[in-house]
Parts: C-alpha cells; structure tokens; sequence
C-alpha cells in the first residue's frame, strides 16, 4: 500500500519520459503547467553515457557483445540489433523486467529502454506523415473503427513538431506520403540517383525512390549541430543532431523553470477519485528504495509506451473500473498492432565500380506505398490478396570485402591485398507492411506474474493472420520486379517472418474512435471515461497504416496538449 | 502515512545532462577528426596492458605469431600490430563456451608441438623461420579444408568447438585486425569522425 503521499499537487504528471513524454512535458511546460515528469529508469548524461565516438577497439569484445550476460540478463532484448555491447545498458534486463505470452499467440518481442528519455534515444528516426489514405483506412473497409480524425486535422501539428525536431527530407507531392517542413535532405548516392531514375522509368513515377526522411539535422537547428555523419545514432549523438527527448524536447521543458523529472520511478497504477471522477495522481514503486509514493496532479498524460500504458490501465483497478480504468469499452489492452518487416529482396547492380560514398549517414532510402492506393488511383492498384499496404526501406550500398575473407582460402600478403576495396553494389529493398487491427492481438495482465518492483506482469497474445502473410508474398515480388527492371544480378528475395514486436513500433491498445461504447479515447486522445486523462503514445492508435510512426505520435501529442490546456483554463477538466 | 514535500529536493541531481552542456562543444571541433576523436570517445584503455587471464604467456606469442602470418605488414601494418592476443584472451575469459575454449588452448599447443617436430630446437612456432611458418599454416589450412568437407564456417559461439583450428585462428585474426585502431585507421581508411557525407567519391579518394 501506498506509504508516502507527496503533499505537491501537480498542474500535469507525465507518464513517460520518451518521444512522446518528452513533447508533453514541453507543450505542458510551455503553455505554464507545473509538470512532473516520471520515468522507471535512471537518468542519461550524455557525457557520461553516450558511446558514438568510442571505436571497437576500445571495447572490450570488439562488438561481439557481452554474450553471457546478454544470455542471462536480456534474452529478449538482445534480440534487437540496436542492443549491442555499445548500447545494450540502455535496454531493460529482462529478468527484472517480465512478460507472459498468451495461450495462442505467437512469441512476441517487447523491446523496452526504462531510460530518462526512453527508446527516443535509440529509436530508427524515419519520420513520415501519415495521409487520409492511412486514417480513413478502417473506415474503408470495416477493420477496426474509423478514426476520428483526418489528415487536416493533424497537419498543423506535424507542421508544429517538424519545426522543432529537424526532419532532413525531400519533398516527393505524393498524396500517400504528405510533404513536410523539411531540412535539406541527405544526399542519394550516385547508385541511387541512378535507381531512382531507372524506376521513375520503369513504373511511370508510381514507384518513388526517395532520400529516407529521417530525424537528424543536416544544418544547425535551434541551438542543436548539424549531423557530423559519424553513423552510429543509436550509441548517442553528443552534438544534439539526431532527435531524442534527451537532446531536445526535454532541455525545453527545463527551460521554461516548470520541470521536473522523476527518474526511477516505476509507476504502478494511476489513482482514481470516485467522488470528483477524475484522476487524482499517480502510485509509484521508488525504483531505488522501493518505497510505495503516490504524486498529486490535475491532469495525466500517459506516454508510457503501447503495451506500458495498456498494463498500467489495467492494473489501475477501481469499483466503477474493475476491469480496469478508462476501460468502460472493454478495449484497453486490445487491437496491438506492430508492423511485419524483415521481408523484401535484393540485387547487384553493374557500374560505377570507381565509385564510393564517403562519411556514414545516419539513414538510406525510401520508398512509399503504391499498393491499394485510394481516389483515382484505387483501381489500378489494386491488390487482390490483401488490404492496406507497405512501403520499402531501402538502398545501394558496398560491402567492404574483408567480412567475406573467412570463406576465402589463403593467407599472407595476397590473401590480406586480396580483401582490400569494396564489393559491387548491392540494392536492398526492406519491407514495412501494415497490421490489420485484431481485437484478439490484446495485452491483458498476468495473474501470476509480477516484476521486480512486485507490480503484475503483462500477457501479450498476439498473432499475425492471413492478411500479413500474403503481404509479406507481395512484398518480396515486388521488390524482386523492381530489381529486374533495373537490371540487378544475383536477385535473392527474403523473408524471416519477423515475430509480433520486433519492428519496435507497436501501437493500439487504448485506440482513438467516434464512439465511447467501442473506443478508449476521444479524437484528443481523451480518455471518454476520465476526463483529465490524456494517452498520447502508440496506445492511441486505431490502425497502424506502414510507415514508421514515432511522427504521428509526437503530432497527436502536442495537438492533445494544446486542446487539454485550452479546457484546463476553461475548467472543464 | 507520511507525508513530505515534493520530489524536488532529493533529485537536484542533473537528470536532463545534455541541457547545460550544448555550448560545449566548439563548431570547429567537428571539422578535425583527430581532436574530435580525442575530445569525446570515453573509454580510453591508455596504460599497461592487462595481464592475461587465461593464455600464456608462450600461447600469447604463437598467437601473434599466426595472426601476423596470416595478414602481415605490407605497406599497412599487419594483424602483429592489432593485439590479437589481448582479444582473444578476453574472449576466452568472459565469451567463449567452455568447449571452444578447450578446443582453442588444446589446439595452440598441439600447434606448437608440430613446430617442434620440424625444427626440435625451436620452443614453438614463433621459432621457425618465416617460410617454414607459412608451410605449417598452409598445412593447417589444407587439415581444415579436408575435415570441413563442403561446409563454411560457422560464427555461431556453441558450434565454434567442431570448427578447424586453422579455421578458427583465421576468424579471430580477421575480426581482430579489422576491428583493432592499426586495421581500421590504416587498412580501412575508417574515421571516427567523417565530418561530412559526400555521396559520391572516387573509390581512390575513400
């Protein structure tokens, strides 16, 4: 039971220090709130922490990872490429840190950073907009319920976050792919301006080879430098080029002098006020002292994470919400979604065999859907195996030879002249599809399971079904069509049939909708049953459409922030 | 039930670290590789080398001797230059499965046993003249080949046991130079801090 209660009560408690915490505790900031910012990890200090510069031979396993500890301690997360020997401190230890897998479902990968600032550090920082074609998508045919929102109702607010992150991008005026406020973007390389000419040719413009628009900075920006392409973001970035609360959002929050962030505070469930039916604060598990607080707020904003937010819900149990709070639609925990990925095909293409890059960018190549567009284009691009669609990540790079020397017989002054220069280029496509929302891919709460901080544990049951198989089909040929259409050699089409969870962009469990009967928030992100609660992360998600999504969260975020101050001040919360 | 004042008075620690420092790097800095390289890595390992904890000391020797046979110095430095024993024997300490490292340690002094068959005044391999080395390696790797029949080698840390002694020394060798400062700075022309991106250079240039 609780044992201290903080007599401060809080114009704003933030749930979540990450992408998504970091913008509400700038926009609550900002706008003149008090807010409380609580985070379950410890603190980052660049200085300290950050590892971008420190070359393998400075570690102690040269990059092969501190393999026993990894066996022992993070099973799961050492999964994900980005937890390396480099980074791998900022992932969770899984043995502190459970999960269940429901009867059913398939295993599933939840990749956590419990950090001040979250999995921002360390996240992909593709960012691109989402379209009309994405949110009238269940609305089109009948998965999930409609979103309450449409692209003109975002638009000014990815206008607003763009501004302040730095997306370095090119604008393509596709409809499926809106334009953004962009920097400069990374320049393609010579192989790519080639590609994406050689597919403008072949696919009349339909199939766009665009430069990834990605979160770094290629010029300086509101007191943050320019990308020094030094390639390893997720190690850090100790010039503030690449966005993360870390390096941005949180700073401004500080700024304003109305900030304050709890690290190491695990939280636990949030607090309900029968007699005012409001949110009154937050019960927290001190991470260090495992002493049980409860912080006072007016409004809470819960940026925890998809799953996260979902579980603390659930384990925030009251008579009026016995099956958890803000839950009266029975859809809190439901509807979780992840993109497939790690399906695709590449090639080797002839020329320019003189020629190289130089300097490692911090993103590739992208490019967007052209399957089951909508409008006019609708027939033409019609699928007949699946709904919705994907986009590629992709890109022509070479390989440095030295890493295939081991299936090379010989040794001695040939042998190492022999693995000198680079391989031919090789163009990959990487596909990102679409995850039709499932009511039965849900997070519940496992009655036998708690963490280390004694908090009840999630189970995830999900599954991919028909939909994204045959996806994953088209998404393979179509790429293997591309590189034939541009002359590759050597074509090898992939797929490792990514599990639920590893694309990192889980989203669904608290979704927006029209109706409180079938949906958690309001188009504010809103909680329909709780007035001053507000759920800004992946949770809000009513369809998961391809493209990465950490953008549209940062934009829901800001917009839900603007309309709960505006009510705030009307005192209507 | 207490009850006490608000968090703020136990957390004046810097939790948002990178909010005071943005000034602290000077523009220029990014401009010159060297001092960028100096400035910010954290991790230096200046100093004495470490004792080894699981070679010895004539294993240590054998091993570098190897290694600098298989990439020598031409006009780069050669894998004598990239400390190889120094990796492997971390890797023996706190990476490799016990049955690798049983199989590594076994098959070094086996090796050094074979040199002392050729040449019965030599203490080991690193004793041989340089041609003579190269014909033992070339032996080994001619073993490994007829015990590996058709298969590749495997990287995976729990079949490294059933992998040829030649095999597995080359692999180490490989991974060690070209992740050690004298592989990546000199052979491969890797800079810590490019400072810039150019998407397309001649291949001389990079």
């Amino acid at each position: 039971m609780v044992q201290i209660i903080e007599r401060k009560t809080w114009d704003a408690i933030v749930v979540g220090s990450g992408i998504t915490g970091g913008w509400a505790a700038k926009e609550l900031t900002e706008k003149g709130l008090e807010t409380l910012v609580l985070e379950a990890g410890p603190p980052v200090v660049p200085e300290r922490d950050y590892s971008e510069h420190t070359p393998p031979w400075q570690m102690p396993y040269r990059g092969l990872r501190d393999r026993k500890h990894q066996a022992e301690r993070q099973p799961v997360q050492s999964r994900a490429a980005a937890c390396d020997e480099w980074s791998g401190k900022f992932f969770v230890d899984d043995i502190d840190n459970p999960y269940s897998i429901g009867d059913g479902g398939q295993e599933f990968l939840w990749i956590r950073a419990r950090i001040v600032g979250g999995r921002s550090l360390l996240w992909g920082r593709q960012s691109y907009r989402w379209s009309d074609l994405d949110f009238g998508a269940n609305a089109r045919d009948g998965y999930g319920t409609d979103w309450p929102i449409r692209y003109r109702d975002l638009a000014p607010w990815y206008d607003r976050v763009e501004s302040f992150v730095g997306i370095a991008g090119q604008p393509e005026n596709m409809p499926q792919l809106p334009d953004g406020k962009f920097l400069p973007p990374i320049a393609q390389s010579c192989m790519e301006e080639k590609v994406r000419e050689g597919l403008d040719r072949a696919f009349g413009g339909t199939r766009r080879f665009t430069p990834a628009r990605v979160a770094v900075l290629t010029k300086h920006h509101l007191g943050r430098r320019a990308c020094h392409y030094c390639g390893i973001c997720r190690r850090g970035c100790i010039s503030r080029s690449y966005f993360s609360s870390l390096n941005a959002t949180l700073p401004a929050a500080e700024a304003t002098g109305r900030l304050t962030v709890r690290p190491n505070s695990v939280v636990r469930n949030l607090v309900y006020d029968e007699r005012t039916d409001r949110v009154s604060g937050v019960h927290l598990i001190d991470g260090e002292s495992m002493e049980s607080i409860e912080v006072r707020g007016r409004i809470v904003f819960l940026c925890a994470s998809t799953i996260e937010s979902a579980r603390i819900l659930l384990n925030s149990k009251t008579p009026r919400f016995a099956e958890g709070l803000a839950n009266s639609s029975g859809q809190v925990g439901r509807n979780l979604m992840d993109h497939i990925f790690q399906v695709g095909a590449n090639g080797n293409l002839d020329g320019l065999e003189d020629k190289t890059t130089f300097g490692r960018r911090p993103n590739s190549c992208y490019l967007p859907r052209f399957v089951n567009l909508d409008g006019d284009r609708a027939e033409a691009t019609r699928e007949k195996s699946f709904l919705r669609g994907f986009g590629y990540q992709c890109g022509a790079r070479r390989g440095t030879l030295w890493q295939g020397g081991i299936g090379q017989p010989g040794f001695g002054a040939d042998y190492k002249a022999s693995l000198r220069g680079l391989a031919p280029w090789r163009l990959n496509f990487s596909g990102f599809g679409e995850n039709l929302p499932n009511p039965d891919n849900r997070v519940t709460i496992d009655p036998d399971l708690e963490d280390r901080w004694g908090i009840p544990a999630a189970r995830i049951t999900m599954s991919y079904g028909e939909n994204e198989e045959a996806m994953r089909e088209s998404i393979q040929t179509r790429a293997a069509e591309m590189l034939e259409a541009l002359g590759a050699k050597n074509i090898r089409t992939f797929n490792r049939n990514s599990l639920p969870g590893f694309a990192i962009h889980e989203m669904g469990t608290a979704r927006m909708g029209r109706n409180p009967a079938t949906s958690v928030l309001n188009g504010w992100c809103q909680s329909w049953d709780v007035p001053n609660l507000f759920v800004t992360d992946g949770a809000a998600m009513a369809s998961s459409a391809c493209q990465n999504p950490s953008l549209t969260y940062m934009a829901l975020t800001a917009r839900a922030c603007d309309y709960a101050v505006r009510r705030m001040r009307r005192l209507e919360l | 039930m207490a009850s006490i004042d608000p968090i703020g008075r136990r957390r004046a620690l810097q939790v948002i670290g990178g909010a005071a420092a943005l000034p602290l790097l000077p523009e220029e800095l990014f401009g010159n590789a060297h001092l960028a390289h100096v400035h910010l890595h954290r991790q230096e390992t200046a100093g004495e080398p470490a004792p080894l904890a699981v070679l010895s000391e004539g294993q240590a020797r054998t091993l570098d001797a190897i290694a600098e046979r298989i990439l020598p110095a031409t006009d780069t430095p050669g894998a004598g230059d990239a400390e190889i024993p120094a990796l492997v024997d971390r890797l023996l300490a706190g990476w490799l499965p016990d049955a690798a490292r049983d199989h590594l340690l076994a098959e070094l002094d086996r090796f050094d046993a074979r040199a002392r068959e050729r040449q019965p005044e030599a203490a080991g391999f690193v004793d041989l003249a340089e041609s003579a080395q190269d014909r033992l390696l070339a032996e080994a790797q001619d073993e490994a080949l007829a015990e590996r029949g058709g298969r590749g080698f495997s990287r995976n840390p729990n079949r490294l046991h059933e992998q040829p002694f030649f095999d597995l020394v080359k692999w180490l060798t490989l991974f060690g130079y070209y992740t050690s400062e004298a592989g990546m700075k000199s052979e491969l022309g890797y800079r810590i801090v490019p400072g810039r991106w150019d998407p397309c250079v001649d291949l001389e240039e990079a």
